[in-house]
């Protein structure tokens, strides 16, 4: 017998139940090997103390009383609380209590977060309303100094009336009523959303030749009005594919405007005066959400080059 | 007539009664013969007699319950450890106290076997729930096999192979650490 045929007899072994020629064979291999002996004097030491494990006895009570007996709780391993140790009857009407004021309580503030919320919603939009109409303030700020640096004349009474809501903000910055009035006084004079925006569209082989003209017919145009250009080059700008000029003239420059450009555009091509190509000079009229002032409009010429 | 209809509602309930009783006086000897066994192999594997005392009467329970749905059935004690091994196993893998990873790697710390085998119980309850019944039953109570067999409804063979590893690694833990 060597020690693998050892161990798996080992428990028959150990329990004396291994008999006859197995038996001895065992003992031999127990003989002559060191190893198997020490574990089977450990395994005799293992029974042994199983063995002698203390025993127990079931208690009187549970013997008298086997069902009717008091017991103690199942132990899970959970320690009870100084909430839990309060009498049933004491503890569950104030968890009860509780339950319902908790309730009522979420149903009385639900309103009133709502209102917090939608107070918080406003406050973002007037803030960003505020923030628009700034943004489109400043824009005309920088229109301002253009008309001082390109001597083009403007009203500063006017200038002072339109923007007057952004001095006014600066000063009563602190007072919440002024700026809702400074608000409402813009929102009187200026028209988000109804802006109108002229564009105008020449088309012509030497966009260079026609740049000049442009230019003096605005700048005429701007002294008269006293309105400053928007762009803050009234020489137009050049970009890929023609010239660019965009400006904010009164609403009443606009005839006079376009007669000039008509009398510049070049003339149709031969045999393409009836198709969209022989149009020289186009011009339409479109809507913006820009803020303008009242009673001016934005005018973009484009001078395309064919 | 009266007397006959009185007659025809009382044999059920006398008959109930006597099957109760039956039943009640199975349950006593059944605690007189086995209840020390299974109480001390509730508490030997649940290692806390407070649970000990609500998983023997839940055996009880069963027992008791089992009898009623068979009045005339012969009980033994393979059958007995039977249930009672359902339950404690049950039970078992939920609140049978187990050791900490700090309470193992203190144990673990001490090189000495005769202190480690103070500690025997400690090492003990590391091994699995079905080693740990097995070795109690066999080597504690003297269980021969085929009741343990029956029990854990498990053959006789597997049992002493998991008897063997059983033992083998025990030895382990104790001895071979050093």
């Amino acid at each position: 017998m060597n020690c693998f045929e050892w161990i798996s007899r080992s428990s028959d072994y150990l329990d004396g139940t291994l008999i006859g020629v197995k038996k001895q064979e065992a003992d031999e291999h127990l003989d002559r090997c060191n190893e198997c002996n020490e574990r089977y004097k450990h395994y005799r030491l293992i029974m042994t103390a199983v063995a002698s494990k203390l025993r127990s006895s079931v208690p009187i009570s549970l013997q008298k009383a086997p069902f009717t007996s008091r017991l103690p709780r199942l132990d899970i391993g959970l320690k009870t609380t100084r909430w839990g140790r309060i009498p049933w009857y004491i503890r569950t009407p104030i968890e009860a209590a509780g339950i319902v004021f908790l309730t009522l309580t979420a149903i009385s503030i639900g309103p009133k977060l709502r209102v917090l919320y939608e107070k918080r919603l406003e406050k973002n939009l007037s803030d960003f309303s505020q923030f628009f109409s700034e943004s489109s303030q400043s824009q005309q700020i920088a229109s301002n100094t253009l008309s001082s640096n390109g001597g083009v004349k403007y009203d500063a009474s006017k200038t002072t009336d339109e923007f007057s809501s952004e001095g006014e903000e600066e000063d009563t910055s602190s007072s919440t009523e002024e700026t809702t009035q400074n608000e409402s006084d813009s929102s009187e004079k200026i028209h988000v959303g109804k802006a109108d925006v002229w564009r105008f569209i020449l088309r012509t082989d030497s966009p260079q030749d026609l740049r000049p003209k442009i230019t003096t017919l605005l700048k005429s145009l701007s002294s008269e009005e006293g309105t400053p250009a928007l762009s803050p080059k009234i020489e137009g700008v050049n970009a890929p594919g023609g010239i660019q000029f965009d400006l904010v003239l009164q609403q009443s420059a606009i005839p006079k405007l376009k007669r000039q450009l008509f009398e510049f555009a070049p003339p149709t091509p031969d045999g393409l005066a009836d198709t969209p190509a022989g149009e020289t000079f186009t011009w339409y009229k479109i809507k913006s959400k820009r803020a303008l002032p009242t009673g001016k409009v934005r005018v973009v010429i484009w001078i395309s080059q064919i | 007539m009266t007397f006959h209809l009185r007659l025809q509602a009382w044999i059920p309930r006398l008959l109930r009664s006597l099957k109760h009783s039956r039943t009640t006086h199975q349950i006593e000897e059944m605690i007189r013969c086995y209840g020390d066994l299974i109480f001390d192999l509730c508490e030997s594997v649940l290692w806390n007699p407070q649970n000990t005392q609500v998983v023997f009467r839940i055996i009880l329970q069963e027992l008791r319950h089992c009898l009623r749905a068979q009045p005339y059935k012969t009980y033994e004690r393979a059958w007995v450890l039977r249930i009672a091994y359902e339950k404690i196993s049950f039970f078992a893998e939920k609140y049978a106290r187990r050791l900490t990873a700090a309470e193992q790697i203190e144990i673990d710390s001490n090189p000495n076997v005769s202190i480690r085998l103070k500690n025997f119980d400690a090492y003990f309850y590391r091994l699995n729930l079905q080693d740990q019944i097995l070795l109690l039953l066999r080597d504690k109570y003297g269980i021969p096999y085929p009741e343990i067999s029956a029990a854990m409804q498990r053959p006789e063979g597997s049992l002493k192979i998991s008897r063997q590893q059983a033992l083998r690694t025990l030895e382990e833990w104790i001895w071979d650490q050093q």
